[in-house]
């Protein structure tokens, strides 16, 4: 199986993604359908994270917050 | 003759009551000529796959009376037993934006993707596709705005029940939804 590309920040077991109603574990992000993971987050920021105007919303927690690239 | 019955159904092992209703937050719909679903296992009623041919469409109705319900047929002549899904779904407030979603359901052949309060995904449409069956607007308190029902036609019935899409988990599974948006 490929290397993951991502893992949870700071070696979290799990973590609940603003938006996303079930919980996400660091197997989710080592499984085949890691990928479909990182996609939702990232469509969820743009839903959640951003204002009308596009700009990010001030104290929101996203992407960036709880994930992290695999070096 | 009658097609033999070879499965067993074991004793209900769910602790507790199931949650009824559906989660108006997660339903989404699709041109049924976009998707196309993995196989369907006969023992659990679970395809484990999709594949969408354009973005899922996140089509959030109100959450008041939003409902569905499957109403099974059997053809006097042919014995051919179908199915017929209507999906419940409202929009509150009689608006140029409701009448235009109403519109914007006219016509269609759809599958609609909604996920119960109990956590599954349930899908309608495959064999056959919904449409705008029937539409009532209305301005008193209780029946205020559009009342629409997803359905099929009645030339056209679905061939098989809904199924559930179940991949690896529930997280995994809304994760491949909203990826597919």
């Amino acid at each position: 199986m490929a290397q993951p590309k991502y893992k949870l920040k700071g070696d979290k077991k799990s973590i609940s993604y603003p938006g996303f109603k079930y919980e996400v574990t660091e197997d989710h992000l080592k499984g085949e359908h890691a990928e479909n993971f990182i996609a939702a987050f990232k469509k969820l920021d743009k839903k959640f994270g951003e204002g009308p105007d596009g700009k990010p919303k001030p104290g929101y927690k996203g992407f960036d917050f709880y994930i992290e690239e695999v070096k | 003759m009658a097609c033999s019955l070879t499965a067993v159904r074991g004793p209900l092992s769910v602790c507790g009551s199931v949650a009824a209703g559906l989660n108006e937050l997660h339903h989404w719909l699709i041109n049924r000529a976009d998707i196309s679903f993995g196989a369907i296992s006969a023992s659990t009623g679970r395809a484990t796959t999709f594949t969408a041919g354009s973005a899922l469409l996140p089509w959030n109705f109100d959450a008041r009376g939003f409902q569905f319900s499957e109403e099974m047929t059997t053809d006097a002549n042919t014995g051919a037993q179908t199915h017929k899904p209507v999906l419940t779904g409202r929009f509150v407030g009689l608006s140029g934006a409701n009448r235009a979603s109403v519109q914007q359901l006219k016509g269609t052949n759809l599958v609609s993707i909604v996920e119960t309060k109990a956590g599954a995904f349930i899908v309608n449409g495959r064999t056959a596709g919904l449409t705008l069956d029937t539409n009532v607007a209305g301005s008193t308190s209780e029946a205020l705005g559009e009342v629409v029902t997803l359905s099929t036609s009645e030339t056209n019935p679905e061939s098989e029940k809904y199924f559930e899409l179940f991949m690896t988990d529930a997280a995994t599974t809304l994760a491949a939804l909203i990826a597919a948006e």
